[in-house]
């Protein structure tokens, strides 16, 4: 067909040649643009320079040429027999005329009748950050991220319009160019811990191995009318993520290199050795006064029993000094680098991106670091006419070093470096006298600084490759393959030296691991584009295969002679009998689908959207097959004639939709009887793997179905100075994947099952507004607010509810006793808690039944915020650029993170912890203005049933300045006429800089126990473009 | 332009064809789709032959291991094991609440603060064993109703799971009294909350799993190195005078107690070896301890600053945990030869420690005296069961039926081993504390104290005079809240708990 093309237009003998300058609003030098004279397919591109040249017969001298560029407006021109048309364009404030990409295609913004939001790379200021989701924290309505470890790479939980399956999985389904990513996981192995004692390990985010560089756009499908095309997959929304691809164009180069200063935020505030021996001592003779039952809790004579000895002398206090800041033996400051450089250009039939980036993080915390190198290339080829071919490729190694933070799930020995930091004496040095490092008060924990000498590193690579080919087969129908192959595969080396002196394996030892993740998928779809009487149809037919398969196996080897080879010969590790060898392959995880779209806009008024998919899972044993429809309509009422003229309207939109999507993230293994090894015990000199019920299977368990209602308005005014969209929405779940509980009587304690509903209702608001626009000075401003609540309709009917748990209450309330501070003296104790003692914490008898017990157990708060907010502002003046942005989470409540550090006997008791300087606020028999709970047991503790009371609960509602960037473009006369560069900007970036809060913990994000410390983080970069 | 729509026709078709050979398969491959595991074994696939019988009972015995412990796969909680020496296990709650070993890590035990709240989780160590109790009831009925080995060989592990019930049910009575544990097979999967069992219905169950089985198993594995470790006809008999005592059934507890003292077992001639020489004569049932899963109650016991102690030494120190009060360890005879098993004073790493520092918690109970290396684990048997309780039991069970003219002969065979006076010329009332002391002296650090208190009805009171503020109901512990709440009013909490 080319040659045709080509033998046609060279019979056409007399040529022009027109020629030209394209810049842009500021007068700078526009490349890219399209240049194409009308009713001809005959066109060229701007080079660098902003100039073309395009040949055109002489007999289209008084044609028009149409100049066309993403984000500008297009403009005609007459060429007028003129040689030479200048241009300066314009750029398009109708941002709505955007293209949304929706799964298995695009739509123009205007023909969207679900609801979705978009995010542009562009808008995010990308550095010193390792996964895009990170990014997007605050940034689009309805999207819920909370950052679970600010540990490099660490992981985040996301939902979309709120978590509403208990026990089951409710993070969005992640589409990356097109490719579902079935397993979203990672392959990282993990330690086995059966003799270690500590976890040692990363909460790693799977999308840390795509460079955020990458992506040009991020389009959020919130409601099931959108997202039903995902089906099975997609009751928690779908985030489409979509890589930058060429344009056709003189190739353009763009480097971004950054280096960022991180610094700890304020951290736990711990005893100095002075003020730990004095709390020590002080603490230790109440817990000798309340052992020996002494006054003021108890009538003990003092003279009849034993004196108190304090464990530190008045000279020792006198001469202990700071001692040892164990944290700052761990934690430093830390750095970024950053280097990113991409390519991007192409022909009309050739287009190419491809990038590469190295990110190098000394983190904060020692033994934490985060390299990682990544690679892309998206090519686009034409075969002839009708034939595309494609390849996103994107290769990415990351390298790791795992300390691990937050809580532990066992003793002291399993603490942690962080924790041990907390924990160790600052009354003792790093090493003894004869080197070896020092023991705490509590024998079982790991010295702080030893932990610096235990090897734990994981290298993981992940390659992406997606061929795709789009083959034109009329005009209005197109034929698509996308396959999908991800492979994840990681490797982790740990060795634990004889030098730590491990409590429970002083004779070293070493694990070697490995694991692979891999997703496939195929799928093959045809879609349809037609003028059909008055309006347009737009069809998707299509069908899918998936499949995941995680693998991992793992040895560790003990007992080593020497710290020498550490875990490059694990053969030399003595004790076999403290060998460990494991296995695993992941359950079959298959998938086959069906898929469908129609969607009808007439008279570019009314739209309406059909789509539909029919899921077949491997993970439900009888009942695989699901089908999940949707549906919804929209009307453009600013392009009735009564709008159509009007100042102050630009844009109005309403839009409905109704759909229902599955939720099938449960394990597979859940539907099976099982019966499961790992259950050992020695007999003679065998030690045997017992074998015994694991699971109650359950044949008939099948997809949770979420239905979504949505009603949502776009509203664009004053030219769409102002504009946005308002959405409202309800979710209700059903059937949900939970489980019933099996009486604790019984060998296994749950049986996956299809019981009960839950429902979140929600509305959210997205404005964004140009505030200021005067040519050189640009104010823009983004708002987003959100609010949900998540609440019960129908609970499991076998699961005993507790008499406080209302049928209908929030899906995260938290229940407990109220508490009326602590009781400060033997006269303050409550009738209705005779036997307490002075220092215990006084809960309130709710009721009033003189009675404490679960009839005083109330609903304390919400663990899920009310509003989720985001604020982002954009000033241009001139060559500054300034964005700041901010984000919060309102009306939740959280436990202080620090209260574990408050009980007084982690430092009273002889094998005594460090603790926070706020114990000094212990109530003791000599301290009686104390207000935090003293030393004796609460003998009414035992009796609430939930455990918990509101002690340490506290409102943890937040708003944090997660970004300033300040940038600025040198100016281009700098570069001269050589133009080698194009242009350059330098900025400077803060991220972290304040939150605001009430909350006394540590972070009111981070509000797991230890978390991983927050950075303050600053960069200085440059952007270059050649 | 003609020509461009003709090859459009051509090209269509083809690409049609292409893609209808994608699209089909896809849509019809339900092979594909089947639900499958890797890593597990199923009822199709297992109890088919004796070695899937033997993994399956050795699942029964993991609860009783020296080791830490392990997840529970039925509620996904991880629990410490029955015999570790931990201090929230069966073992050391069985110690801590009385007056021979005292601890301080956990205050509302040592307290009496507890209540139906105060263990959760991975903090309630025994209850929830009750799991294994349907375990085991699974494993009967799978194994009684295989076709695979011999009738000879499906008797012998069926015998085994029942004798491991029993003790498993045992083990529950003696800390939360009759609960309601599975016993019917069809009733496994069951939602139905099922109430408490009588007490008359929970003793006869247990008593019923022990005889029936007794026929079907060894004499003992005392000796037999590829064994050692099995529950015997010795074990079954244990159980069953463990449960006779605890209910007072004195005839019953003589009889069967005279049964084990004919079977061949014979008392260590040396107190100290009962507890370092492995499969020793005088032992009944001694959990088996290895490498790869030691026993932990040494290191728990050394204090961190621990040197040497006699001809005891090691590199570095323990964890500090257990001291005897002084009040118990001068309940021993100056010349008690039990007493060589206690540490009464040591080398520091910083210089002596004895009676005279004033700080020092107490001796230390160490019992196994022998060992190699610095820990922190040993393979070093725990002790369970030993002949030794036996003639005291048959010594207490005689008393309180006939008085002690026949007992003496009984307590004495334990007392002269230990270079003590005989018991002689006591009132049966003289004579019930006497063994109760001596039982102390014997027994101590082997998780019988508590029960011996309680049997005495001195626990609580024995708790009050230590300044604890414990109440009666507290010979009980409660009943987790999260089981309360879940029975919905058909499981009843222990006498006295508020939930």
């Amino acid at each position: 067909m080319a040659m045709l093309i080509t033998v046609c237009y060279g019979l056409q003998a007399q040529q022009k040649v027109i020629t030209g300058k394209i810049t842009d609003e500021n007068g700078s030098e526009l490349p890219g643009v399209n240049v194409l004279l009308k009713g001809t397919s005959l066109g060229t591109v701007s080079d660098q320079a902003g100039a073309y040249s395009l040949s055109i017969p002489e007999s289209q001298s008084s044609g028009t040429l149409v100049f066309s560029f993403i984000g500008y407006l297009s403009e005609e021109l007459a060429i007028n027999n003129q040689t030479s048309v200048n241009i300066q364009m314009m750029p398009d404030i109708q941002t709505l005329s955007e293209v949304v990409v929706v799964g298995y295609g695009t739509q123009r913004r205007e023909d969207i009748s679900g609801a979705v939001s978009s995010v542009k790379a562009s808008e995010l200021p990308q550095v010193a950050n390792t996964s895009i989701d990170n990014l997007l924290q605050g940034r689009a309505a309805g999207l819920n991220l909370t950052q679970r470890s600010a540990q490099p790479g660490g992981g985040l939980n996301v939902n979309i319009r709120g978590a509403i399956s208990p026990n089951g999985n409710n993070t969005p389904l992640y589409v990356i160019d097109g490719v579902p990513v079935l397993n979203n996981g990672s392959a990282e192995p993990s330690l086995n811990d059966s003799n270690l004692g500590y976890y040692g390990g990363v909460d790693r985010n799977p999308l840390s191995s795509i460079n955020p560089s990458d992506i040009e756009s991020i389009d959020i499908l919130k409601d099931a009318s959108a997202t039903a095309i995902y089906g099975s997959a997609a009751a928690n929304g779908v985030v489409l993520i979509t890589t930058k691809r060429g344009k056709a164009g003189a190739v353009t180069t763009e480097y971004r290199g950054s280096y960022t200063i991180q610094s700890p935020k304020d951290y736990y505030d711990l005893l100095d050795a002075t003020q730990f021996m004095q709390q020590q001592n002080r603490l230790a003779k109440d817990k000798y006064l309340y052992d020996n039952g002494i006054a003021p809790y108890g009538t003990t004579d003092p003279s009849s029993v034993g004196a108190f000895t304090p464990k530190f002398t008045d000279e020792q206090i006198r001469t202990a000094g700071a001692g040892t800041d164990w944290t700052d033996k761990v934690m430093r400051n830390g750095s970024i680098q950053e280097h990113n450089i991409s390519l991007s250009g192409g022909t009309d039939k050739t287009k190419l991106y491809t990038s590469f980036n190295y990110y190098n993080n000394k983190a904060i915390l020692e033994n934490s670091d985060f390299v990682r190198y990544t690679g892309r290339v998206n090519l686009e080829q034409k075969l002839g006419g009708r034939v595309k071919f494609g390849l996103n490729l994107t290769l990415s190694q990351i390298n790791n070093n795992n300390a691990s933070s937050g809580a532990n799930a066992g003793g002291v020995e399993k603490y942690n470096m962080l924790q041990s930091a907390y924990a160790f004496s600052p009354t003792v040095g790093v090493y003894d006298e004869d080197g070896n490092y020092t023991k705490t008060f509590d024998p079982l924990i790991t010295n702080p600084v030893a932990f610096l000498a235990i090897k734990d590193k994981t290298r993981t690579s992940r390659i992406i490759a997606s061929p795709t080919l789009e083959v034109k087969i009329t005009d209005a129908l197109k034929g698509n393959v996308v396959v999908g192959i991800d492979k994840q595969s990681s490797t982790r080396n740990f060795y634990l030296p004889r030098a730590v002196q491990n409590s429970q394996l002083p004779e070293g030892m070493a694990q070697l691991g490995q694991g692979s993740l891999d997703n496939y998928t195929t799928e093959a779809f045809l879609t349809y584009d037609k003028k059909v009487g008055p309006g347009n149809l737009s069809l998707v037919l299509g069908a899918g295969y998936y499949n995941s398969v995680q693998e991992s196996f793992s040895m560790q080897a003990v007992d080593f002679f020497t710290d020498a080879l550490q875990y490059n010969n694990i053969g030399i590790g003595a004790n076999k009998e403290k060998a460990i060898m494991s296995s695993y392959r992941s359950p079959n995880a298959t998938k086959i689908s069906q898929f469908f779209r129609a969607n009808y806009s007439l008279l570019d008024k009314y739209i309406v959207t059909f789509t539909g998919r029919r899921d077949g899972s491997s993970t439900f044993p009888e009942d695989k097959y699901g089908f999940f429809p949707g549906i919804s309509a929209a009307w453009r009422i600013n392009q009735e004639d009564f709008l159509k003229n009007s100042t102050l309207i630009s844009d109005l939109k309403l839009r409905a939709g109704y759909g229902t999507v599955g939720n099938d993230r449960i394990s597979p293994t859940n539907a099976l009887d099982l019966y499961e090894s790992g259950f050992y015990y020695l007999i003679g000199n065998t030690y045997y793997n017992g074998v015994t019920l694991a699971q109650v299977g359950n044949q008939n368990l099948t997809w949770e179905t979420d239905v979504m209602i949505n009603v949502g308005l776009d509203f664009g005014l004053w030219s769409d100075r102002l504009s946005g969209s308002f959405e409202i929405y309800q979710r209700t779940a059903k059937d949900l994947l939970d489980f019933n509980r099996l009486p604790s009587n019984n060998a296994d304690g749950q049986v996956a099952a299809n019981v009960g509903s839950t429902r979140s209702q929600g509305i959210e608001l997205s404005l964004t507004s140009t505030n200021v626009d005067n040519g050189s000075l640009r104010w823009t401003t983004t708002l987003n607010v959100s609010t949900f609540k998540a609440y019960w309709v129908e609970r499991n009917p076998q699961v005993a509810l507790p008499e406080y748990i209302g049928e209908n209450d929030p899906i995260n309330a938290v229940y407990g006793w109220r508490t009326d501070g602590i009781i400060t003296s033997t006269g303050d104790v409550p009738s209705y808690m005779a036997g307490a003692k002075p220092g215990n914490i006084k809960y309130i008898d709710s009721n009033g039944d003189g009675e404490l017990n679960s009839k005083d157990v109330v609903m304390l708060g919400n663990t899920s915020p009310k509003w989720n907010v985001g604020l982002g502002n954009t000033v241009t003046y001139k060559n500054f650029d300034l964005n700041f942005f901010f984000y919060g989470f309102l009306g939740q409540s959280a436990f202080n993170n620090y209260s574990g550090f408050y009980d007084p006997l982690r430092i009273a008791n002889t094998n005594s912890q460090n603790t926070l300087t706020d114990v000094s606020r212990i109530w003791t028999a000599e301290n009686s203005t104390g207000d935090l709970p003293g030393i004796a047991s609460n003998p009414y503790s035992g009796s609430n049933p939930t455990g918990t009371h509101d002690f340490y609960l506290e409102k943890a509602s937040f708003v944090r300045l997660k970004n300033i960037t300040l940038g600025y473009r040198l100016p281009d006369k700098l570069w001269g006429n050589r133009k080698f560069i194009q242009s350059a900007r330098v900025f400077v970036d803060v991220q972290n800089l304040a939150v605001f809060s009430n909350y006394n913990g540590y972070d009111p994000e981070f509000t797991e126990v230890n978390p991983y410390p927050q950075a303050l983080s600053t960069t200085f970069g440059v952007n270059l473009k050649f | 332009m003609k020509n461009i729509h003709h090859y459009s026709k051509r090209s269509l078709m083809r690409t049609l064809i292409a893609m209808a050979a994608i699209l089909v398969p896809l849509a019809s491959c339900d092979d594909a789709l089947e639900t499958k595991v890797y890593t597990q074994v199923s009822p199709e696939n297992f109890f088919k032959t004796e070695a899937d019988f033997n993994v399956a009972v050795v699942a029964l015995y993991s609860p009783f291991s020296t080791n830490w412990g392990m997840t529970d796969p039925g509620d996904g909680v991880w629990y410490n094991s029955l015999y570790n020496a931990d201090n929230k296990t069966y073992l050391m709650r069985s110690i801590l609440t009385t007056d021979e070993m005292v601890n301080g890590w956990d205050p509302n035990l040592e307290n009496f603060t507890f209540g139906p709240s105060t263990w959760s989780g991975s903090n309630e160590t025994v209850y929830y064993k009750i799991r294994y109790v349907a375990r085991a009831t699974d494993v009967i009925n799978k194994i009684s109703n295989a076709t695979g080995g011999t009738e000879e060989v499906r008797k012998k592990y069926v015998a085994e799971a029942k004798v491991l019930r029993a003790w498993l049910m045992y083990i529950l009575y003696d800390f939360f009294g009759p609960v309601n544990v599975k016993l019917d097979p069809a009733t496994l999967n069951d939602t139905q909350i099922t109430p408490r069992l009588s007490d008359a219905e929970y003793t006869a169950q247990m008593e019923k799993d022990l005889t029936e089985a007794i026929p079907d198993l060894e004499d003992m594995y005392n000796g037999n190195t590829s064994q050692w470790g099995r529950v015997s006809k010795g074990v079954a008999r244990m159980v069953l005078l463990k449960l006779y005592m605890h209910t007072k059934q004195w005839a019953k507890a003589e009889a069967i107690g005279k049964e084990i003292l004919e079977m061949g077992y014979a008392l260590e001639p040396n107190y100290a070896d009962i507890f370092t020489k492995r499969g020793n004569n005088e032992l009944i049932y001694a959990v088996p301890a290895s490498d790869a899963t030691p026993n932990y109650y040494i290191q728990e016991v050394l204090p961190s600053d621990f040197r040497q102690a006699g001809s005891i030494t090691r590199k570095v120190g323990g964890w500090s945990g257990y001291n005897m009060p002084w009040s118990f360890f001068d309940k021993f005879d100056a010349n008690d030869e039990r007493k060589s098993v206690i540490i009464d004073a040591y080398t520091a790493d910083w210089g002596e420690v004895d009676r005279t520092d004033t700080w020092w918690k107490g001796p230390l109970p160490l019992k196994y005296t022998s060992f190699n290396g610095d820990g922190p684990g040993y393979a070093i048997d725990a002790v369970v069961f030993r002949l030794a309780e036996v003639y005291l039991s048959v010594a207490e069970a005689i008393n309180e039926q006939r008085g002690p003219a026949e007992a003496y002969a009984y307590v004495n065979e334990v007392r002269s081993r230990s270079n003590v006076a005989d018991f002689e010329d006591m009132t049966q009332d003289e004579f019930r504390d006497a063994i109760l002391d001596e039982r102390g002296r014997e027994l101590f650090a082997e998780g019988v104290r508590r029960q011996d208190l309680i049997r005495h009805g001195k626990f609580i009171s024995s708790a009050k005079a230590r300044g604890k503020d414990a109440k009666d109901y507290q010979v009980l512990f409660p009943i987790p809240s999260a089981v309360i709440i879940e029975g919905k009013g058909i499981i009843e909490q222990n006498d006295g708990y508020t939930n």
